[in-house]
């Protein structure tokens, strides 16, 4: 179901959303983590942001739905791997900005030969900024079977997605997943919403997802190699179609559902609390007592 | 049965010794009267399988066939009881048959059925109970039946004391319309059932029930290393927090959130494709190497499974199967060592049924009888494949490959002992060993009528020192405080100092050294 919001509101909710971006990536960007380098943190943090204004744009294009485009948007920024990354120096945030810039421009102008040479900009910038990853593909007859399914089996886990993201190990967070545990249900909520409703013309975003999974499983350096960041703007899609979802069953649920509902978006918004008194309070000082400031 | 596995673990030792002790004594190798928990190696065992194992060396010997036959068993009953099961509960027998040939040949399954232990045994008693349930239905004489076979398998493992309750509860609840409440099959079976939540709960609360819970639990103060770790971090977190003054610091970092988290975390690892298919964090006594608990081919069956029976089954039908099936884990969950093969065994049947569902759903998803019987020949042949590759990996490989994790040695160690133990005046066995007075007493055969009358077994627990009999004691020792006396010394080759020469050196079946027998300097040579 499309959901149209008015056009002052829906104004105010991207302002809101792009304030909201530029306020979490900006503020204290120098000392939470601590770090010299300002300028390219800053460039990182604006490629973030880039990121979530290409995505509600893209969302919205594709499937002319405000709510869920607003939605994406506003759980892309709020992901805590989006957030930390973001705030470092990480040239796969300037990769995902790249992609989802050309992708929109191609939504926009719809040209054969721009979708090509959109597809050779991205694989050259690829190149340039993870050519161990890239390379490994040539080599992908090499790789036993085994480790293969077991990288790919990694990238699907619960132990990754919702309780130790090991991308990143030196410096990283790691002592939640790429998203909050308590996102498990309106995550796998989305997932089921997002197979019932997939089409024929979304096999672009199987492919997507493949290709992501397949790069970041054959990475030498894996579980440490953070390609696998690209696949958070797919992510923050299914987690908005599931949050979209139980909202609406809780707005309009008449039995006493609603009050579960309620509960569970509240131990959501202490889990994100939580997160954010974890990043400010003691990720920062436990960077300086390790000493890896360099990013 | 004796080969593969290559030796006993210390839960089958201490069982086979309970049991024969049970046969000729009537007591238990703490001098316990007919006990309904076996104090054991202070993990107080449920009773069940020791008692059935006492009959089973009552009629074979005792010897490790008949220690691990009632495994067996019960093992492949357990494939008649998935077939009634499920034949019962989606009125299908295709479906019934092929969940009955998947766990046949399930590598889960057919490991664990070898074994002289509780966890796959409670699978006869589930499946069972819950097809006489079914039964009972129209023919309410089935129930009381049906509440005894949950009560014996709640007897059987201690998993089973969560989940049976939970899966009659939600038999009741499913199929309260058709329960005949005014007959005497429902009374009876209401009364057997207050009988054995009674007695349930009486153990369950007593110092004994909770030793079990409290040594693998989450809870406990002999933490894991993970666990350790975590709560040391969250200490130095509440610790920050005070000294910034956060009065909120207590809400964010309190013992109930880390413990929350733990659980969830454990809960979601047994729910890892790794851990199914390759179980690279699970000991080799649970699985063969290259190889999880279920085949390589099941996986997207057993995921499909699940959507099918979401979307297509009856919807009770489908309730049931999926409460078995998640709340398995919880148990399990709020252990440490996870994830955990053996603890979440008491799901089976239902995965093999989950993937038979999604075998049967995906066939009829294709109309045309050619793109079927190509898409059963293609199923069968990678099926082959798997199967084929696990009985190689199980019987030319495991024995072998899994020596270590299953203390290879201990027979060896202890008949070579007890050959020469004569010429000592003490025979002292490190318990670096791993529980080795459960190792000796059953590989030696020991009378346990003898052992009684030498004050039986001063306690199971890992550590303990005072265990002994005849000329042996199990104990830390130091060499070479004790070097210059005529001892003869069993312990781990990293006991000893370098320049002392091995009377005996036992090694494990990949040839790595696992047991050295020194004698003392003394040492009497005749």
């Amino acid at each position: 179901m499309q959901r149209q919001i008015r056009s002052n509101v829906r104004r105010w909710l991207y302002f809101f959303i792009t304030f909201e971006s530029i306020l979490v990536r900006f503020l204290f960007i120098g000392s939470i983590p601590p770090g010299d380098h300002l300028l390219l943190r800053g460039l990182t943090a604006f490629a973030g942001i880039l990121s979530i204004v290409f995505i509600i744009l893209i969302v919205r294009k594709l499937t002319a739905d405000d709510s869920l485009s607003l939605a994406t948007g506003l759980i892309l920024s709020l992901i805590p791997w989006h957030i930390e990354q973001s705030r470092i120096i990480s040239p796969v945030v300037w990769v995902l900005a790249l992609i989802l810039s050309v992708f929109y421009v191609n939504l926009l102008i719809r040209k054969k030969i721009l979708w090509l040479l959109s597809i050779f900009i991205i694989i050259a910038s690829s190149i340039v900024w993870y050519p161990e990853a890239l390379s490994r593909l040539t080599t992908l007859r090499n790789i036993p079977l085994n480790n293969l399914l077991n990288n790919l089996f990694h990238l699907m886990s619960f132990e990754l997605w919702f309780f130790k993201n090991d991308s990143m190990w030196i410096g990283g967070i790691h002592e939640i997943g790429i998203l909050l545990p308590s996102l498990i249900p309106l995550f796998l909520l989305g997932l089921i919403v997002s197979i019932k409703q997939i089409r024929k013309r979304h096999i672009w975003v199987i492919i997507y997802s493949l290709g992501i999974f397949l790069v970041a499983a054959v990475n030498p350096q894996f579980p440490e190699g953070r390609l696998f960041f690209l696949i958070l703007p797919l992510a923050a899609i299914v987690l908005s179609l599931g949050t979209i979802k139980g909202l609406t069953e809780m707005i309009t649920s008449k039995n006493k559902s609603k009050y579960l509902w309620l509960i569970y978006f509240l131990i959501i918004g202490y889990e994100y609390l939580w997160y954010w008194h974890f990043y400010i309070a003691h990720y920062a000082k436990s960077l300086v007592q390790i000493g890896k400031v360099g990013f | 049965m004796s080969e593969i596995p290559p030796s006993f673990s210390w839960d089958e030792a201490a069982t086979g010794f309970d049991a024969n002790s049970i046969l000729q004594t009537g007591r238990d190798q703490f001098g316990n009267f007919l006990p309904s928990s076996f104090r054991s190696l202070d993990d107080y065992k449920p009773p069940v399988y020791t008692y059935l194992a006492a009959a089973s060396i009552k009629l074979f010997g005792w010897n490790d066939l008949a220690v691990r036959l009632p495994a067996v068993i019960l093992g492949t009953l357990s494939i008649l009881g998935t077939y009634l099961l499920v034949a019962e509960l989606f009125k299908n027998k295709k479906i019934a048959l092929l969940s009955a040939l998947i766990i046949t040949i399930s590598p889960w399954q057919l490991h664990f059925s070898r074994l002289a232990l509780e966890s796959n045994s409670v699978i006869f008693f589930t499946s069972f109970g819950t097809w006489l349930f079914l039964k009972g239905l129209p023919r309410s004489l089935y129930l009381p039946l049906s509440i005894l076979t949950f009560g014996l398998g709640m007897y059987t493992y201690h998993s089973a004391r969560f989940v049976i309750p939970v899966l009659v509860i939600t038999l009741i609840i499913l199929n309260y319309k058709k329960i005949k409440i005014r007959t005497a099959g429902v009374w009876l079976s209401g009364f057997l059932g207050l009988l054995l939540i009674w007695q349930l709960l009486y153990t369950a609360t007593s110092d004994s029930g909770q030793m079990r819970f409290r040594g693998a639990s989450i809870f406990t103060e002999a933490l894991s290393l993970e666990t350790a770790s975590e709560k040391e971090t969250y200490a130095s977190w509440q610790k920050v927090d005070a000294q910034m003054q956060d009065r909120l610091g207590k809400y964010w970092h309190s013992d109930k959130v880390l413990y929350a988290s733990i659980f969830i975390r454990n809960y979601f690892k047994h729910l890892d494709p790794n851990f199914w298919l390759f179980s690279d964090n699970d000991t080799l006594r649970h699985h063969v190497r290259g190889m999880g608990i279920i085949y390589l081919i099941e996986l997207p069956l057993l995921v499909l499974g699940i959507y099918f029976l979401v979307s297509k089954a009856d919807r009770k039908a489908g309730l049931f199967v999926l409460i078995w099936f998640f709340v398995s884990i919880i148990p399990a969950a709020l252990t440490r060592d996870v994830p955990h093969a053996m603890r979440i065994a008491v799901m089976m049947p239902m995965p093999q049924l989950l993937i038979a569902l999604g075998i049967m759903h995906t066939l009829k998803v294709f109309r045309d009888q050619r793109v079927v019987k190509l898409g059963l020949l293609l199923i069968s042949g990678l099926y082959l494949i798997n199967h084929a590759f696990f009985l190689h990996q199980y019987f030319l490989h495991y024995a072998k490959d899994s020596s270590e994790d299953w203390r290879y040695g201990r027979r060896a160690a202890a008949v070579f002992a007890e050959s020469v133990k004569e010429k000592y005046e003490k025979v002292l066995v490190s318990t670096n060993l791993e529980y080795p007075h459960a190792f000796f007493l059953y590989y030696l055969k020991y009378d346990p009528i003898k052992y009684l009358a030498e004050g039986g077994t001063v306690s199971g627990g890992w550590g303990e020192v005072k265990n002994k009999f005849d000329k042996y004691e199990f104990r830390p020792f130091n060499f070479g405080e004790l070097e210059h006396n005529n001892y003869l010394f069993i312990g781990k080759p990293d006991e000893f100092p370098s320049y002392v020469v091995p009377l005996r050196k036992i090694t494990y079946l990949n040839g790595k050294e696992a047991i050295w027998i020194i004698e003392g300097k003394y040492a009497a040579t005749n």
